[in-house]
């Protein structure tokens, strides 16, 4: 009888013990994923913030240097030497101009919310498309302009994913597919470089967005098996519920 | 044509207004600069007297370049707008279209090109450039409302010479009419299309397949 009360007692116990350390491991998984949102909303809002900083202001200053530039250039004679530093200058200021337009748009793209996932990947693409790269965007299915918080995720990724390509894959070729279909959103991203090397390219802050937005997307992200040498491909399985 | 151009900017920034004043002193038409930091304080100057044209910033405190324009629109029809933006994505140029601006620029536009604009937006009601195509190339191809009413074989010569951006001296020694009965054309053209200026023309014309 005593034998049974104790053994029943440590087995009430023991289950109390694994559901109370469960109950923890859920309340620090909870966490952990509330710490990654807040982490990824602060990096969205940021590049809002520092996006319209560099328009508003930098962006406006060059100008208002162009402008007087432009004045001078139309009030006195140049020539010579001073003429090629002058036209150098006004030039430095296009640049400069231009320079803030790209850093802008790349931290944020303009109209996100109004040109959609689609808009906004095809002038990704075409912004990146030339210089010994050629990138291409195609869509298939029956696609709509999806301009929600999750879309802008799914473009981060795609952005991260196309930036990896031209920073480390020496690739000539580049493609961006989208292929939509009622409930999933099918994504290739894929590339004639040199590939990677699973292990050892996957610890980088890049990563680190692209699996935790994926996570958050509920999203299968898949690395294809391409020998090495051959290119790499990357698809993504995302589920468009809600989304519509 | 108007060759004693007078102009009013608005803009926050003190280096960019200071710079563009001194510019527009060297263009050949402008006789006159006022300067405004902000929409508020350019109506208020408008509300003394009246410039030809106005060059707007779109992001300025208290009142922004968007809220100005529409008022100057609704209050002072005649001034012309040309607004010069950082933000030159199809769906913004679109939207300030709509609202009946008369030019857009980018803040990355040398002098020659302000200078084309302003002269544009005074003698053809618009200026019509890359941006102004770029936001349109997307445009659908729309069937005519049938409500509206039909445009005479003359009003559709109008439309596109006016699209074709020739100034209305221009399309007045072409078909041979005056001046005056250009414009009564015009107003009829606008009252008709249900549109509030050429640059609406020019994006009805487009829509509805009257220009190639």
């Amino acid at each position: 009888m005593l034998v049974v009360g104790i053994a029943t007692f440590i087995t009430l116990y023991q289950k109390r013990i694994l559901q109370e350390q469960e109950r923890k491991r859920l309340l620090e998984l909870e966490f952990q994923q509330k710490m990654i949102q807040t982490q990824l909303d602060t990096q969205e809002k940021d590049s809002i913030r520092i996006a319209a900083d560099l328009h508003d202001s930098l962006g406006s200053l060059l100008w208002g240097a162009k402008l007087n530039a432009a004045f001078m250039g139309r009030s006195f004679e140049m020539e010579g030497e001073v003429k090629e530093s002058y036209d150098a200058l006004v030039d430095i200021l296009d640049q400069s101009i231009h320079a803030v337009k790209r850093i802008a748009w790349e931290l944020t793209p303009e109209a996100f919310h109004h040109s959609g996932l689609s808009q906004s990947l095809a002038t990704l693409c075409a912004r990146f498309n030339g210089k010994g790269l050629r990138v291409e965007f195609n869509e298939a299915g029956e696609s709509f302009l999806w301009n929600d918080n999750r879309a802008l995720s799914v473009y981060r990724i795609i952005q991260e994913l196309v930036s990896n390509t031209i920073k480390h894959s020496e690739a000539s070729r580049l493609e961006v597919d989208l292929f939509w279909t009622p409930g999933i959103l099918f994504v290739k991203v894929s590339d004639n470089g040199k590939g990677f090397i699973l292990t050892e390219k996957r610890g980088g802050v890049g990563w680190w967005n692209i699996n935790h937005r994926s996570k958050q997307l509920k999203a299968l992200i898949e690395i294809g098996d391409i020998p090495m040498g051959q290119g790499s491909e990357i698809s993504l399985r995302i589920p468009l519920q809600h989304a519509k | 044509m108007q060759n004693k151009l007078k102009i009013f900017i608005a803009d926050d920034h003190t280096v960019v207004r200071k710079g563009m004043s001194r510019l527009l002193k060297t263009f050949k038409r402008v006789v006159e600069v006022q300067e405004a930091s902000n929409g508020k304080e350019l109506i208020q100057l408008i509300g003394k007297e009246q410039p030809d044209a106005v060059i707007l910033d779109v992001e300025m405190p208290v009142m922004g370049g968007l809220d100005a324009a529409r008022y100057l629109l609704e209050h002072f029809p005649d001034v012309k707008i040309l607004v010069l933006t950082m933000h030159t994505e199809d769906v913004f140029i679109s939207r300030l279209m709509d609202l009946g601006v008369h030019g857009f620029l980018s803040k990355a536009s040398g002098p020659e090109e302000v200078e084309n604009a302003l002269y544009a937006i005074v003698d053809k009601d618009f200026y019509k450039n890359n941006l102004v195509d770029n936001a349109l190339h997307n445009l659908k191809k729309q069937p005519l409302d049938p409500t509206l009413e039909k445009l005479s074989h003359r009003e559709v010569e109008v439309l596109v010479l006016i699209c074709q951006e020739h100034t209305p001296g221009e399309i007045s020694a072409r078909l041979n009419i005056s001046e005056k009965t250009f414009f009564n054309h015009r107003s009829s053209i606008i009252a008709k299309t249900a549109v509030r200026n050429n640059i609406g023309l020019y994006k009805f014309a487009l829509q509805h397949g009257f220009l190639a």
